[in-house]
């Protein structure tokens, strides 16, 4: 814990407890080791020539603007409390994949939204695949789109083959999910990957070589969007609301992948 | 263990995870579970989160806290109706989604009638499928059964 900022310290009770697990150490033995305070990114090393037990008042061992990430992949709302950072702080924002069509149309997976102070990013939820009919794949889902950040990438659709994948969420590069993919089964879709995988296409067929029912288009990957601040450009303790965008529902076994945001500091 | 903003006696704003507030109140010891009041010093409540209720699709929900008596704030839902006219908008919305896809089925098949290459036993088999489309019930335009092989099989 970081050393109280005033009285009297114990050598071995609270500056070696602190800065090294040896015991053994004396004072002298930190003249050059680094420190930190609490809140701030203050830090620097201890004096070579001039140390003394005031030296070490409210300093700490540990960097309180360390590396840290946090995710949030519900459908949900949240609040996150930005931290204190040292180089550079990065949303990145995916909604949900659509859900497969089969017989009728499949879900549109939800928008995921974070309100920053500068912009919102907005990561719309794919399109769900179409219905099929009698010998006639439905309509693929559509991508969907984006707003807001300083990296964005729309998803793609889904496919129109039959039992033809679903689309990929946007920003595969940053963790984006892929489309489901039909493994073979008949009457069955397959989901999209978290996040924002659009579910595969569903196949229906009563076992004929004539299949009478060619079933639903695969469904479309979510859109991602995202932003970078770097040092100093977002105040410590800032609130940033968040909204995850829940999946695209399908009545066959194929939802979309969920939303989510993903935020990464250093 | 969740948190939320505590401004002016009031937990406020969404649910904070506590992984999220230990890397912003690194000064804190979490793991010696100081009380809620030191945590409300801060800036910060201690939330006891609950299961957002099931809503259906003519509803939305409130988060709401109330106190309970060793501090910390227990999260509570307030559920409303939307109005009649947006519960209308929305019935209709949806109504209109069902019918264009039901409209779209029915010129699939329109256009498979026409197809020379079908037989006569095949030209039947269509019948059966618009005659099954044409009778999907759209009074619950958010429960629609859509016609199946299964269905047509028992024609």
């Amino acid at each position: 814990m970081t050393i109280k900022a005033s009285g009297s310290l114990g050598l071995s009770t609270d500056i070696v407890t602190e800065f090294t697990s040896d015991t053994g150490k004396n004072m002298g033995s930190l003249r050059g080791v680094t420190w930190y305070k609490d809140g701030v990114l203050d830090t620097g090393t201890f004096s070579a020539t001039n140390l003394s037990f005031s030296s070490f008042y409210s300093k700490r061992a540990t960097d309180p603007a360390g590396a840290g990430s946090q995710i949030y992949n519900t459908a949900s709302d949240n609040t996150f409390i930005v931290p204190i950072y040292r180089n550079n702080i990065n949303f990145y924002a995916w909604g949900g994949g659509g859900g497969c069509g089969g017989p009728g149309v499949g879900g549109t997976g939800g928008t995921t939204t974070v309100t920053l102070p500068s912009t919102t990013l907005t990561a719309v939820g794919g399109q769900g695949g179409g219905g099929g009919a009698r010998r006639s794949v439905g309509p693929p889902g559509a991508g969907g789109g984006q707003s807001g950040g300083t990296i964005g990438e729309n998803g793609a659709p889904g496919s129109s083959a039959i039992k033809g994948p679903g689309g990929n969420a946007g920003g595969m590069s940053y963790g984006g999910g892929a489309g489901g993919t039909n493994a073979g089964g008949n009457y069955t879709g397959y989901p999209g990957n978290a996040p924002g995988g659009g579910g595969s296409g569903w196949f229906g067929t009563d076992g004929s070589s004539d299949p009478g029912y060619s079933g639903g288009g695969g469904a479309g990957g979510s859109g991602f969007s995202g932003y970078a601040y770097t040092a100093g450009q977002l105040a410590p303790g800032t609130s940033i609301n968040i909204h995850v965008g829940d999946v695209g529902s399908s009545a066959n076994s194929g939802p979309g992948g969920v939303g989510q945001v993903k935020i990464t500091w250093s | 263990m969740f948190f939320k903003k505590f401004e002016n006696g009031n937990p406020i704003g969404y649910l904070i995870t506590e992984e999220n507030l230990r890397y912003v109140l690194t000064h804190v010891d979490f793991d010696t579970n100081p009380p809620p009041k030191f945590f409300e010093s801060l800036g910060y409540a201690v939330v006891n989160p609950t299961t957002k209720p099931k809503l259906t699709i003519y509803q939305t929900a409130t988060e709401f806290e109330t106190e309970n008596l060793d501090g910390t704030w227990q999260q509570q839902w307030q559920v409303t109706e939307v109005s009649s006219e947006e519960k209308q908008k929305i019935f209709n919305n949806q109504l209109k989604l069902v019918t264009d896809e039901k409209n779209r089925l029915l010129s699939i098949y329109d256009e498979q009638l026409k197809d020379p290459a079908e037989t006569p036993s095949e030209l039947i088999i269509i019948q059966k499928w618009i005659n099954a489309t044409k009778e999907i019930d759209l009074t619950d335009p958010f429960n629609v059964m859509w016609p199946n092989e299964e269905m047509i099989n028992k024609l």
